[in-house]
């Protein structure tokens, strides 16, 4: 089956409504696309600036971590930021604002229930359907998603079969979603979001509609990184996205940076 | 898979809620208001001083009268919103330069001084990582020469990978912290050599 290319006018179009400097740069085919803005970054391009891929040949996701997309069938893009204001503390927000605008874009164009696995991951159904990867140097960002969107369950490798999925499979209708569709939503709704991440009254209110979407709401999870492991009830978000858990014996609530990995205790 | 119930070792990633509401503001002043002896104008000019030789916090003891001035966010705390006004910002790692020597300290005065080096500071709170994969080799070793833009490790907070540039020329000559370790706000994660 011919998959849909994407439709260059409507996605240039939904850019320009939210970067109107922002700049698309489409590849059929590249490495990642997080390393072509990063590398468009470092020479200076603009916020707004925009790398679209129908396809990757070594998707990465956190720390080299290997992504899988299958041609043709996913979302797969990333976005130069250039925050005003450099305090970088707030840029920690990022994830959870993105994961914020996505998992808004997945319900109202499909109907179906993603739910946010802290801080990073959109899961529908118990399965990984998105990664978002943030990469900062000096005075940018560069926000890079991937998204399963027709992936036949078929085309996942041995490895992801069981955890990974894409929003045809979960609909199982067999009709085919509009990549351009979803993409231009999403940019109306990160367009929305994204001053939330600069202001700490601007992120407080939405906290609570990411804690709503979260997987692990009041969930006992285990968190592991380096050495460490802990686990405790998930109470919520911090102040710039932080996992807070109670953690057992003294339950008393702590705030959690950054994991190699969270799960839940009990599936 | 690792059993599911076993205590933590190290919390060093995770933040104690009850320290955080303990923490002061970033900017204090603990004497009685009525008796202080530290008029506006001094507190500027020391503002202006710490600007000028890019310290990142001063202490003064004088009669009682103490006051702890400190740029950006206090150590292990965010700043909940933008600052407002010239508060200066921070766009990247804070080198932090030697420490004055001091008259009357306790080394023998037959041995020279051990030199100190500035360090390359972390640019906000979050998990040090000084490889780009966990497989890969350091971004920066000791004895590593690095310039300005030569990225020399990432600090992570909630999946935002944030790479640290040494900002200056020199030699690296320390590792301070440990791979995949908590880091705080300004916490001195390199010593370099200046070149």
């Amino acid at each position: 089956m011919v998959e849909e290319r994407f439709d260059m006018l409507e996605v240039r179009e939904a850019l320009k409504g939210v970067f109107p400097g922002g700049e698309l740069v489409y590849f059929p085919e590249t490495v990642s696309t997080s390393d072509e803005a990063m590398a468009r970054a470092r020479d200076g391009a603009a916020e707004g600036t925009f790398v679209l891929a129908e396809n990757q040949t070594a998707g990465r996701g956190r720390r080299g971590a290997a992504w899988f997309a299958d041609p043709d069938t996913a979302l797969l893009f990333s976005l130069v930021l250039r925050p005003v204001g450099k305090d970088v503390s707030t840029w920690a927000r990022m994830t959870s604002v993105a994961a914020l605008a996505l998992a808004r874009t997945i319900e109202d164009t499909t109907g179906l229930e993603p739910k946010i696995k802290w801080p990073n991951d959109i899961y529908i159904g118990g399965r990984k359907s998105a990664g978002i990867l943030v990469e900062a140097a000096g005075d940018f960002l560069v926000l890079g998603i991937g998204l399963n969107v027709n992936t036949p369950r078929c085309s996942f490798p041995d490895a992801l079969q069981g955890i990974a999925t894409s929003l045809r499979a979960e609909l199982g209708d067999g009709i085919a979603i509009s990549r351009s569709a979803l993409l231009a939503e999403f940019l109306k709704k990160f367009g929305e979001c994204y001053p939330s991440m600069l202001s700490g009254k601007g992120f407080s209110r939405i906290i609570p509609e990411i804690e709503e979407r979260s997987m692990l709401l009041n969930r006992k999870a285990i968190v592991y990184q380096g050495k460490t492991q802990l686990q405790g009830i998930v109470r919520g978000l911090g102040d710039h996205g932080e996992l807070r858990m109670e953690v057992p014996p003294s339950n008393h609530p702590i705030e959690i940076l950054s994991a190699d990995r969270v799960r839940l205790a009990v599936p | 898979m690792p059993a599911d119930t076993s205590a933590p070792e190290d919390p060093g990633h995770f933040r104690d809620r009850r320290t955080l509401q303990k923490k002061g503001a970033s900017r204090k002043k603990s004497s009685n208001s009525a008796r202080s002896t530290l008029e506006y104008k001094e507190i500027k000019q020391i503002v202006e001083l710490m600007d000028q030789h890019g310290l990142t916090e001063f202490e003064l003891d004088r009669d009682g009268d103490k006051i702890t001035l400190r740029r950006g966010p206090a150590p292990g705390q965010y700043t909940a919103a933008p600052p407002q006004g010239p508060v200066p910002q921070l766009q990247g790692p804070v080198i932090v330069p030697p420490a004055q020597t001091t008259t009357g300290g306790s080394a023998p005065a037959d041995e020279a001084p051990a030199e100190v080096l500035p360090t390359i500071n972390s640019p906000m709170v979050g998990s040090f990582y000084r490889r780009p994969a966990p497989d890969d080799g350091p971004f920066v070793k000791v004895g590593d020469v690095v310039d300005e833009d030569t990225v020399i490790c990432i600090v992570e907070a909630m999946k935002v990978m944030n790479e640290v540039k040494a900002e200056m020329c020199g030699t690296i000559t320390k590792v301070l912290v440990e791979d995949n370790v908590a880091v705080q706000f300004g916490e001195a994660l390199f010593e370099i050599k200046p070149s």
